[in-house]
């Protein structure tokens, strides 16, 4: 198990304890509650004001100011008693003098720091930090102080260049611990709120549709422009506007497609726009996107091939793919508009043509679809997240970039196909760019590049191609082909989840149940894993995981010997493996990495357990050499 | 200890250089006196006018040293940087002319005369105590009531004896700059060099002598936000009232020229407060106590340079503070409303979140 050492960044961040649980996480968005005071609604959180105060379910989010006055009122225990539960308080430094004075700047935070270590705040609250004038070791000292939100000061949020804003940001959400939610104040600017939550701003404000309505800005009709009518009417445009983004935002969250929002977002200015493309230049931990949902997403332009869900399955598919045994032919055929792809006219008559060239040895072909932004998808993965559920504008025309990245990752994947493999290109015109990049590296058997390849006349050409094929005829199978196609896209899913390093023995499997009901396979005599075909999804039971080699990239080490409750609780763990995402399915094993003792699914990301220090970080689902939760 | 304490006034650097640039601006000599007339009110509720001086003295000594003085006060910038001994003889004169060409107009109106010297009254450095005798007694026999300002120091028994020679101490109110009754705030924002103990001997002592006590309140220092700010008000009249204070002067911040404070405005790092502001803090204030004569009449209001709302109240709320300065009257505040003030009120808080120095000239696109 290549275990890989976990280090922390400082003992005392482990033993924070943030009051807030992770109960779902994609990426940077997590939705998470607050335990206490207890707060239902989960993040993001968009504060309206109402009265001059920011108020969620009832508990307000209060400034305080740090003082000597403050430390006398908080001597007595009764002031903790009195903000508990109806407050969380946001502690602040009583001055904070501007950046240019640095050193008085420091003297005033490092005095706030010290009072605040009298005052010893506990529940939930929340403390500043000033990205333009702290080093980000300073928040990490931060963090030993239990704060559960974060509050990013930029002075002036319109006046910092987006490279900064976007880099600070990301920094300070990998810096932090997943469950620390982080505040950015004065916000709510049309178009911009979404970045900000992508970026795994938990917290945003309404400061702005007001600002902007003081300096006859409008947000009517989701633009950001000058109005000139008056400012009763701008400002109540603004709030209307911004309260549709809020709830517009809540239900992106929810749907997995807050990047595809940030896509149609940044049209709403070049500023926007500006920021977006900085973010896509940027490298972000893949490792936090899931792939485990099912709503469908969109690329719409070129700034969807950085669309970290297709980042995350690129790099997963080149880390974990591996070519599928005993298939001397790969064909590369164009993608299909309709998913998966094999249900599409097209393939139909493209697998009609491998059936009739090479009749029951039509399993000795391994088939790729060839896509933009995904670069390739194999048969066995076509019914993965985002292959299963992507769309792209169908001209026939790729850009440059397209054809320059999409290409890459075609060539990796030939990297890891065996010797001797012969691969055939029948794919229509728009693919002629990614193939020629490869043509000169690889040897390939061009059955058709132009327009209509489902033509007659290309269907034909692809039979003949197959066919002049010569096949030596040392393959042996066990299985019948139909059953073969299944174990072959069955291990390919597993290691899709588990790396392409876990083996386990795939003989005498009997299949019971039909799609798209969840299909349970057994192995002598007992239930070794369910497969539901249709979303590409392989639950391991125990005795799969006992008859497997163990070497998973989905691993956890619990600090105990014996897994009791239904879920793994991140304190419990000593260590984990980064590669997780959410969603994933993960091995639980005990603290030397000997023996698994349960097997689940990670509600939060590998790197997300790392640094959490309370809540639920795998939910159980079978123990093993155990009775089930 | 993170807080080293060498680092606490690091900022005063910054004050003292712009303090140098600011005096070599300075006239060497004059002998002008800035003239005005406000609105005035007695302790008995007679209402009528005052008419404000600025003596060409030395101006404050405070200033003048290293560290430059006072964060946001641009004040001395207008007094002669050096005058002769004869110019500062001249002064009674002077004030005595300008006196009778501004009463002209008010005729018996007149209550009161408000003298500033952009310093201490009471620091023989700046007026020499002849002439500071002089002046008080000239218009001892002219006015009810005579105003004078000074520093925290100069409050000892030697200079409150050579006034009470000259004036019965009742009909003198002498006003401190105490600014803020929040140490801290005056030390490594303000910049001031009082303290809250200074202070309390000082009106503890007035008030032995029977001299009548005006606080001076400074509203939205530098490094500040709004709703510290507006919370420090109104928290400094309490505990200026609780010490018998007579009455209490509301100071929005202005941005004056070559301050530390005008520094910081030009580069976002600082916004003077709403009008807003002012407004429910004069409120606030005046309902602490009936007695307690609240003045809140702020410099520059509505300008750019100057506490503002959105252009179109600025005017209306200016003339209401106006005239409740010089009636005492609540109602002419009351009732005040637009639609920046919900814009106000709701964006306070994010402004105390945000790094708090400024919420005019955001731009949010």
């Amino acid at each position: 198990m290549g275990a890989i050492k976990t280090v922390y960044f400082d003992e005392k961040t482990r033993v924070s304890v943030s009051k807030f649980q992770i109960i779902r996480e994609n990426g940077y968005v997590r939705e998470m509650k607050l335990v206490e005071p207890r707060i239902d609604e989960p993040t993001p959180w968009f504060l309206k004001s109402q009265k001059g105060k920011y108020i969620v379910s009832g508990i307000e989010l209060k400034p305080i100011f740090v003082d000597n006055e403050t430390i006398k009122e908080f001597e007595n225990e009764d002031k903790f008693k009195e903000i508990s539960g109806e407050t969380i308080p946001i502690y602040l430094p009583l001055l904070t003098p501007d950046t240019e004075f640095k050193e008085s700047f420091e003297y005033e935070y490092g005095l706030f720091l010290d009072r605040l270590e009298k005052i010893n705040p506990k529940g939930a609250f929340g403390l500043p930090f000033h990205p333009e004038r702290q080093d980000i070791s300073e928040l990490e000292e931060l963090v030993g102080l239990n704060p559960s939100i974060m509050v990013i000061r930029f002075p002036r949020l319109d006046k910092i260049k987006p490279e900064t804003l976007i880099d600070k940001i990301l920094e300070i959400r990998e810096t932090l611990p997943s469950n620390i939610a982080l505040y950015v104040p004065k916000t709510g600017i049309i178009g911009f709120n979404t970045l900000l939550i992508a970026l795994g701003v938990d917290i945003i404000d309404d400061a702005a549709p007001y600002l902007s309505a003081l300096e006859h800005f409008s947000y009517h009709d989701h633009f950001l422009q000058p109005s000139v009518k008056s400012m009763q009417e701008i400002l109540e445009e603004n709030l209307e506007e911004t309260w549709r983004d809020f709830s517009g935002l809540r239900e992106s969250v929810s749907r997995n497609i807050i990047w595809q929002r940030l896509y149609r977002e940044m049209h709403v200015s070049p500023a926007f726009a500006t920021y977006v493309k900085i973010l896509n230049k940027r490298r972000l931990s893949y490792s936090k996107f899931r792939f485990d949902h099912t709503n469908p997403i969109y690329f719409t332009g070129d700034e969807s091939l950085a669309h970290p869900e297709v980042r995350a399955y690129q790099q997963r598919l080149v880390e974990r793919y591996s070519y599928p045994k005993q298939k001397p032919i790969l064909l590369l055929v164009p993608c299909s508009a309709k998913k998966p792809y094999s249900f599409s006219r097209s393939h139909r008559l493209f697998f009609g043509a491998v059936k009739r060239a090479l009749g029951s040895r039509r399993r000795l072909v391994e088939t790729w679809s060839l896509t933009s932004p995904l670069g390739v998808v194999p048969y066995e993965l076509e019914t993965i997240h985002p292959a299963r559920s992507y769309d792209i504008p169908v001209s026939g025309d790729w850009s440059l970039e397209e054809v320059k990245e999409t290409a890459e990752i075609l060539r990796k994947m030939l990297l890891k196909i065996p010797k001797g493999t012969k691969i055939i290109v029948h794919v229509s015109e728009g693919y002629r760019g990614m193939i020629e990049a490869v043509e000169n590296e690889f040897d390939l058997l061009v059955s058709w590049i132009g327009t209509k390849p489902t033509s007659k006349e290309a269907i034909l050409r692809l039979e003949e191609t197959l066919k002049s094929i010569q096949l030596e005829d040392n393959y042996f199978f066990n299985e019948k082909t139909r059953h073969q196609e299944w174990i072959d896209t069955i291990l390919a899913q597993i290691h899709w989840n588990h790396g392409n390093g876990f083996e386990l023995p795939m003989d005498h499997l009997r299949f019971h149940g039909r799609s798209p009901k969840p299909i349970a396979v057994q192995r002598k005599g007992e239930h070794y894993l369910t497969w539901t075909e249709n979303r590409g999804l392989v639950r391991l039971f125990p005795p799969a995981i006992v008859e497997s080699n163990k070497q998973t990239v989905s691993w956890v080490r619990f600090e105990g010997d014996k897994i009791s409750g239904s879920s793994v609780f991140a304190p419990g763990i000593s260590e984990v493996s980064e590669a997780i995402a959410p969603g994933d399915e993960v091995i639980i094993f005990d603290k030397e990495g000997q023996q698994a003792l349960a097997v689940g699914n990670a509600i939060m990301s590998g790197l997300s357990m790392k640094k959490v220090s309370n809540g639920a970080a795998v939910k159980v689902r079978k123990r093993i050499g155990g009775e089930s939760p | 200890m993170r807080a080293s304490p060498e680092k606490a006034k690091a900022f005063t650097v910054e004050i003292g250089r712009l303090r140098v640039i600011s005096d070599s601006h300075r006239e060497k000599q004059h002998t002008k006196i800035t003239s005005w007339v406000d609105n005035h009110i007695l302790p008995d509720g007679t209402m009528g006018k005052a008419i404000a001086m600025v003596l060409p003295t030395r101006a404050c000594k405070y200033a003048r040293a290293k560290h430059g003085g006072c964060s946001f006060c641009t004040l001395p910038s207008d007094n002669p940087l050096n005058p002769s001994d004869e110019d500062l003889k001249r002064i009674p004169d002077n004030a005595e002319r300008m006196f009778v060409e501004k009463s002209k107009k008010y005729s018996d109106q007149i209550l009161a005369v408000k003298f500033y010297t952009s310093g201490s009254f009471l620091d023989p450095w700046e007026l020499p105590i002849e002439v500071r005798e002089e002046i008080l007694r000239r218009f001892s026999k002219k006015v009810r009531e005579i105003v004078i300002e000074t520093r925290c120091e100069y409050v000892i028994k030697k200079h409150l004896d050579s006034v009470k020679k000259v004036i019965d101490p009742s009909r003198v109110i002498v006003a401190i700059g105490q600014e803020t009754m929040n140490d801290e705030i005056n030390k490594r924002s303000n910049n001031k060099g009082h303290t809250v103990k200074q202070f309390e001997r000082a009106v503890r002592l007035l008030k032995q002598y029977g001299f009548r006590v005006k606080g001076y309140i400074l509203l939205k220092p530098i490094f500040v936000s709004e709703k510290l700010a507006k919370d420090d008000a109104i928290f400094s009249a309490k505990q200026m009232i609780m010490l018998g204070v007579d009455g209490i002067s509301i100071n929005p911040c202005y941005i004056g020229k070559w301050t530390l404070m005008e520094m910081l405005f030009k580069r976002g790092g600082y916004s003077p407060p709403w009008l807003w502001t002012v407004l429910d803090v004069t409120i606030a204030i005046k309902r602490l106590g009936k007695d307690i004569i609240v003045i809140s009449d702020p410099v520059a209001a509505g300008k750019d340079r100057g506490p503002r709302n959105c252009g179109k109240c600025d005017n209306s709320i200016k003339e209401s503070l106006k005239k409740f300065s010089g009636s005492q009257n609540l109602k002419y505040l009351e009732g005040i409303d637009c639609v920046c003030r919900n814009i106000y009120e709701n964006t306070l808080i994010a402004e105390t979140f945000s790094s708090g120095q400024g919420i005019f000239g955001y731009n949010g696109h």
